[in-house]
């Protein structure tokens, strides 16, 4: 056999193991032996028949061949898991698709491919969003709306947006690494229907801002007028802070934002 | 059934994917571009600081929109009009419809990030176009998805390929998570949801599944192998369709999300990294042996570097979801570096591969200046490399400092005591910007080349479709 084997690899200028895998195929679906397909794949004697295996091999054959290419094979270039599948045209046996090669391909079956896409898709929705959303669970205190005033209001319309919570969270995580920042989100209801949650602190976090002290004070706490100057000119009011200046929004603006930030307390 | 011959040259106006091709290129330029002027306004906050335009919170937006919707989508769009027909045996129908609403899409990203920036934001991440915008986008999406599916609705070809299934299932996820994210009527815990599984799930399934199925077949067409393995390309789509979505709130790991959920997400997450690594193995086993010639063939080239990045941003994301990970790096620049992996790495390579490949053999025009394309490609990968390896430092460092600040009470993590840990990491934000900028440069010289492959590209020969007889076995009537 291995002879048979080389000489088969050889003729087709394709791996042993791939030849002699594809030649195992080629004989189950055939109903032959590996021997006679190699022996025929060799040139020393005919082919096996074979049934209809209209699909060349995975991907490595798309139908068309590409005229183009340096080697352009008119109907059905070398197939993929089945590199030595030269002859699909050698077809005697009577249809049989259940029987198909796994190594020579698998019909595709679009319409149930587009449906399985669509009901895993489905089911990731349902899942990370639709029922956590609305049946309760760790959110079943979710019934609160903050106490804002009409300015702090319109502020929350400008910080959302400015797109603060591109980098500042009102999300408070029962871990280590939020200690300090205030009760867990999960544990409080007041702030919660309304919250910009945000899912990246390249800032600080801003869910309890109100209630801080002012930026480089240890006690305190911060006041609507100073956030305004730290917005404005952020700068000046705290030298070495890496954040961007709101000079171009407007007094009313800025105004309003201090005092959404202020009230969250 | 249809059939890819050559003719001499291109002649007239380019057809609806290599106008989509062409778009792509200009979308990745622009997106790049304002991505790394991102970042150098997070290493210098006070630049432009009075152009509302240029803010950070506007700019972010506008640069995500530009690549995952105009050069995402168009290149799903591209990658439809192309692979399809040559997949499935069945010519596009409708090639204008399919051209004018490619352009209706364009325009419509391209005023919607315009207005983002003029503007501001609005609704959930990833989906801040103004309501108007919003829903013609989702109507030109479901457009594509439709015209795409008529395709292999037609097909006279049986076989399996996976490049099929992954286009296919771009250009539906597309709409489907647009028009989610779109939503409107929730609030709080709803919005959050909302935005956590849109702008995960655009990032990391539908940007990327279009030109990971292009990346297939460019691979194989380009390099003249037989692909390593279909099963475990299949097992690699299969994963990537099912845990994809379900692997969007590893983003907010300890946040106000059932616990199940979490759990769900870790296990989705691990799915996520191993499907990254099916095609990474399956397209390095492809091409064993057979590296140098790939150094001289540029779509294989910058598509075999797209998939090594793919591969490392999208398992360090399935790393990302265990909850020790989550516990150091959760909310921190790491999820930044992540992303920007992805838009300004990954995904223009694996795009601008796939162009490479399909965009001289549609026009009749050889690849323009292959050593521009090597230099773009080496910058990319490089400087985008970079970049994303600078804010994963960033975000570990600053999140290993909450951890190790809180356990010895020696910082608030709040004004002062923040800035004290930002302080550390902000010259790390420095090199990133620089490193950006490398990359950006490196995008739009591949864009530069896709452009000047049209205008100035010698003449080659070109693949035309033409319709040829059935072939024997070819059932066209569907196997469901």
């Amino acid at each position: 056999m291995s002879d048979r084997l080389a000489a088969a690899a050889a003729a087709l200028g394709a791996p042993e193991e791939l030849v002699e895998r594809s030649a195992a195929a080629r004989a189950a679906a055939a109903g032959s032996t590996t021997e006679a397909v190699l022996a025929a794949w060799a040139g020393d004697a005919p082919l096996p028949a074979a049934p209809p295996t209209p699909a060349p091999a995975e991907e490595a054959s798309a139908p068309p061949a590409v005229a183009a290419e340096p080697a352009p094979a008119p109907a059905a270039p070398a197939p993929a898991d089945a590199a030595p599948a030269p002859a699909p045209a050698a077809v005697a046996a009577p249809p049989r698709r259940w029987a198909t090669p796994i190594l020579e391909g698998r019909p595709h079956r679009p319409l149930a491919v587009w449906l399985a896409i669509l009901g895993l898709t489905a089911v990731a929705v349902l899942a990370t969003m639709v029922i956590p959303a609305r049946t309760g669970g760790d959110f079943t205190h979710l019934v609160g709306d903050p106490v804002l005033g009409a300015q702090a209001t319109s502020g929350r319309e400008i910080y959302l947006r400015e797109g603060c919570w591109y980098c500042h969270t009102q999300l408070v995580r029962p871990v280590l690494a939020d200690v300090g920042l205030g009760p867990a989100t999960e544990t409080y209801t007041d702030s919660l229907r309304n919250a910009s949650f945000g899912i990246r602190r390249l800032g600080p976090d801003l869910s309890r801002v109100g209630g801080r002290p002012a930026y480089g004070a240890e006690e305190g706490t911060v006041t609507a007028a100073q956030i305004r100057d730290f917005l404005a000119r952020p700068a000046e009011a705290a030298p070495g802070a890496l954040h961007p200046s709101y000079v171009y929004l407007s007094d009313g603006e800025l105004d309003s934002l201090a005092a959404y930030l202020a009230e969250m307390k | 059934m249809t059939q890819v011959t050559a003719r001499d040259n291109a002649t007239g106006a380019p057809g609806a994917a290599a106008a989509m091709m062409l778009i792509a290129c200009l979308f990745l330029a622009a997106g790049a571009a304002l991505l790394a002027l991102l970042m150098i306004k997070l290493a210098v906050p006070v630049l432009f600081d009075a152009a509302a335009p240029l803010s950070y919170g506007r700019l972010r937006p506008a640069a995500y929109n530009l690549l995952v919707y105009g050069a995402g989508g168009a290149l799903a769009q591209a990658a439809a009009y192309y692979l399809l027909p040559r997949l499935a045996g069945a010519p596009l129908r409708g090639e204008r419809a399919a051209l004018l609403n490619g352009g209706l899409y364009a325009g419509l990203v391209a005023v919607g990030s315009a207005l983002v920036m003029l503007r501001g934001p609005s609704g959930t991440e990833l989906s801040e176009f103004p309501p108007v915008i919003d829903w013609l986008l989702a109507a030109s999406m479901l457009t594509a998805a439709l015209l795409a599916t008529d395709i292999v609705r037609r097909r006279t070809e049986t076989g399996s390929y996976v490049t099929l299934s992954y286009v296919t299932a771009a250009v539906w996820w597309y709409p489907i998570l647009y028009v989610i994210g779109s939503l409107p009527g929730l609030v709080g815990i709803g919005t959050f949801l909302q935005a956590g599984l849109v702008s995960a799930g655009m990032l990391t399934v539908a940007f990327p599944a279009a030109v990971l199925g292009a990346a297939y077949f460019t691979v194989m067409r380009d390099s003249g192998r037989p692909l390593f393995s279909g099963g475990l390309a299949r097992a690699g789509f299969w994963t990537l369709a099912g845990a994809g979505l379900l692997a969007a709130p590893v983003r907010y790991m300890s946040g106000p999300a059932p616990a199940w959920m979490e759990a769900a997400a870790t296990t989705a997450a691990m799915g996520l990294g191993l499907s990254a690594l099916a095609v990474a193995v399956n397209l390095t086993m492809t091409l064993h042996g057979g590296w140098e010639e790939a150094k001289n063939r540029p779509a294989l080239m910058v598509t075999m570097a797209g998939v090594m990045s793919y591969a490392a941003v999208i398992g360090l994301t399935g790393l990302s979801g265990f909850r020790s990970t989550a516990a150091a790096v959760g909310l921190t620049a790491w999820w930044e570096g992540l992303d920007l992996g992805l838009a300004l790495v990954a995904v223009p390579l694996l795009g601008t591969g796939f162009i490479l490949y399909a965009f001289p053999r549609l026009t009749g025009r050889e690849v323009f200046a292959p050593r521009t394309v090597r230099m773009g490609m080496r910058l990319t990968l490089w400087g985008g490399g970079a970049a994303c390896g600078l804010l994963l430092i960033a975000g570990l460092v600053t999140g290993l400092s909450w951890n190790w600040a809180n356990a010895a009470g020696a910082l608030r993590n709040t004004g002062a005591g923040f800035g004290a840990v930002l302080d550390g990491v902000a010259p790390l934000y420095t090199l990133t910007a620089g490193a950006a900028a490398a990359a950006a440069v490196g995008v739009g010289l591949l864009a530069w080349s896709v452009l000047r492959t049209y205008v100035s590209g010698e003449a080659a020969p070109v693949e035309v479709l033409v319709p040829v007889g059935a072939p024997a076995g070819a059932t066209g009537d569907g196997d469901e």
